[in-house]
């Protein structure tokens, strides 16, 4: 019995279906693979969190490039994620209840403690994201700067969008 | 002659599959994986890891993660010693955790305590996001093996790690990983055992003792040993070829560095009195450019600049590192040059240590509210070492230090005089975590290690002997260099006391 073959035109309709479907696949990267996902987490966080920043930070954000700039534009949107920004409650609040005297005149109660130092961070993330953006470049790193012009963020922060916007404009 | 090497080849690979099988691969003798050393007798009251948030660890989880997809986490116990561990949730609403399914080795005790066996459990569905604080995890040890015995347990792996994945990819991670060690060595008889005695121990700190001494093994280095009062330490020989030394540290007292210990002979009963004396009083002039200065809620940068101080002071005498800060807090707001200092980068630091002051011979940090960096100027940065900074030799840069009160956090202090005491990042250590203080984008740092707190003691560059706070015997101990000289710069023993 000779193996079953399709008609040849199944095969021209499959190759104009694939075309087609091609043409209208957005835009839209591919999400990375598990292992390369968690290892632009790790960078992404580790540029948004760095002391000196010394060890090259930015650098390997940049390099990552593309598939940076959805976690850069979260990061400059929304700020810190729910879960990490109860780790450092916790860790606040605890480092509070270590230091010493509490009744000491000019001690900060310990909400004030906590939100100056979240305060900090969040300044801090935002500050490195549109940094960040501003050196990978193209057109979603500009719109997530763009959307970000307006929102109510620190004064420090509102000067780094700029900054960044203006050096995205640079030829 | 072919038929006798085939049947060789085939014998040893049958040895070898079988020594695969019958060899554990938690328990047996093995050389430490890690420097992080914990004392057996004290598990039973540590917490082991926490607290560990439910999520993700980035705003976006990760790329292209699927927005509302739940969040699975991968519980790991690998420990011989251990018999059950117990995670227990706060903020975990009853709903949510209804919904949960375990696969693996645990089961719920009650409303907030999950009890994990060794091996792999796995925990789905928890809620990406609740509203609210999100639930946190602590996780402690409930149950040691029943027999438990000091010597034989001790010299083991206890590892645990708590993964968070949404679908396939890894967004959170929390790990332990330590190497069970018997701390305590009880006399079992008078004059049965040689003795470090720790005097002047009025806070009655569990001090550790680290040994260098010759044992009828050979030689040992590092061996921890712990107490309050008399350590006993067994029965250390006569030195013959081997290096002999006693380093305490402890809670209150500076660390104490005994080399050259000439007082073991071979019988047991000798006894080496190590008298403890006060941390290390080290000036620091703190001078605040950021208005306002102080006020009546503690918002001043003044008085921040004195929460760090405190922070610091607790990191470093609760870690072991035997020194305590002494603050000198000057308002400096009130300079004519300040405002136009207010933005500094290190190569510019000369200005603030001439406009606005500068002690020799002091660390003098200056509490400025943006400090950039000097390959990078459009960049911010939380603080700066300006002597690591400039890669200088120059003592004035190295005590010169320049924290941003805009960004700074708590532990920023700490971090920067860290590397005023020759100490480096730790990233590219494997045996360090982001919570080490000198982690160089760490967050929620707590910790030093006692490999730390030895080199900002001994380090002849350390700002504790350049600026004659301490004295006592001095070595170099580059961060990555582990000798007989110079313990493992990861050597952490838990509890700190």
């Amino acid at each position: 019995m000779r193996p079953r073959s399709w008609p040849s035109w199944v095969g021209a309709a499959l190759a104009i279906g694939w075309l087609a479907g091609g043409c209208v696949t957005p835009t839209t990267p591919a999400p990375p693979p598990p292992d390369r996902a968690v290892q632009i987490r790790a960078i992404v966080i580790a540029w948004l969190d760095c002391d000196e920043c010394v060890d090259g930070e930015l650098a390997a954000v940049v390099k990552v490039g593309d598939a940076a700039v959805p976690s850069l534009a979260a990061a400059l949107r929304e700020g810190l994620a729910p879960g990490r920004l109860e780790g450092l409650r916790r860790h606040l609040e605890e480092s509070y209840t270590r230091l010493g005297d509490k009744s000491a005149k000019s001690r900060a109660s310990k909400d004030v403690y906590v939100q100056r130092y979240t305060d900090n961070l969040l300044a801090l993330h935002q500050v490195r994201a549109a940094i960040a953006l501003s050196s990978i470049g193209g057109p979603d790193a500009r719109r997530a700067l763009e959307d970000a012009q307006n929102a109510p963020y620190r004064d420090d922060v509102k000067q780094s969008i700029k900054a960044a916007l203006a050096r995205l404009a640079k030829p | 002659m072919w038929i006798r090497r085939r049947f060789l080849l085939a014998l040893s690979l049958v040895i070898l599959f079988a020594s695969l099988l019958v060899e554990p691969t938690v328990g047996r003798a093995q050389p430490p994986p890690t420097k992080h050393l914990f004392c057996l007798q004290d598990l039973p009251r540590a917490v082991l890891l926490g607290p560990i948030p439910v999520g993700c660890e980035s705003i976006d989880c990760c790329p292209g993660c699927p927005a509302r997809a739940a969040i699975d986490w991968r519980i790991r116990l690998a420990a011989d010693a251990v018999e059950a561990m117990v995670l227990e949730f706060e903020g975990l609403p009853a709903d949510a955790r209804g919904r949960l399914t375990i696969e693996g080795e645990g089961r719920w005790l009650d409303e907030r305590r999950l009890e994990i066996l060794p091996g792999m459990t796995l925990v789905r569905g928890f809620p990406r996001a609740l509203g609210g604080r999100s639930p946190v995890a602590v996780a402690r040890v409930s149950r040691m093996r029943s027999g438990l015995d000091l010597v034989r347990d001790a010299d083991r792996p206890l590892e645990f790690s708590v993964e968070q994945f949404v679908g396939r990819v890894r967004v959170n991670e929390s790990r332990s990983r330590y190497w069970l060690v018997n701390c305590v060595r009880p006399p079992v008889g008078p004059a049965s055992q040689d003795v470090v005695r720790l005097d002047n121990n009025t806070s009655g700190d569990n001090g550790i003792v680290l040994l260098d001494a010759r044992r009828s093994a050979g030689c040992v280095n590092d061996e921890v040993l712990r107490g309050s009062g008399n350590v006993s330490i067994g029965n250390a020989l006569s030195n013959g070829v081997c290096r002999s030394e006693v380093v305490v540290f402890s809670n209150h007292h500076a660390v104490q560095v005994l080399p050259n210990v000439t007082t073991w002979t071979d019988a047991a009963g000798d006894l080496l009195p190590v008298p403890l004396v006060a941390p290390w009083s080290t000036p620091v002039v703190i001078r605040v450019l950021v208005s306002p200065f102080t006020t009546s809620g503690g918002t001043g940068k003044g008085d921040i600049a004195q929460d760090d101080v405190d922070r610091a002071n607790d990191l470093y005498g609760t870690m072991n590192c035997g020194l305590a800060l002494q603050p000198t807090i000057i308002d400096a707001t009130g300079n004519p040059n300040a405002p136009g200092l207010l933005t500094r980068m290190c190569s510019q630091a000369a200005s603030l240590r001439t406009q606005i002051g500068f002690d020799p011979g002091k660390i003098n940090v200056y509490y400025i509210a943006d400090v950039k960096r000097d390959d990078a100027p459009d960049q911010s940065v939380r603080g700066a070492t300006c002597g690591m900074v400039l890669s200088s030799t120059d003592p004035n840069e190295w005590n010169t230090i320049l924290v941003s009160t805009l960004y700074e956090d708590p532990e920023t202090l700490a971090h920067e005089l860290g590397h005023a005491f020759t100490l480096a990042h730790t990233n590219a250590n494997p045996d360090f975590t982001s919570k080490n203080i000198m982690w160089g984008s760490g967050a929620n740092r707590t910790y030093f290690t006692e490999g730390q707190c030895f080199r900002v003691n001994v380090n002849s560059e350390s700002a504790l002997n350049k600026n004659g706070v301490r004295t006592g015997p001095t070595r170099s101990c580059p961060d990555g260099t582990t000798s007989d000289e110079c313990p493992a710069l990861s050597l952490d023993v838990t509890p700190n006391n």
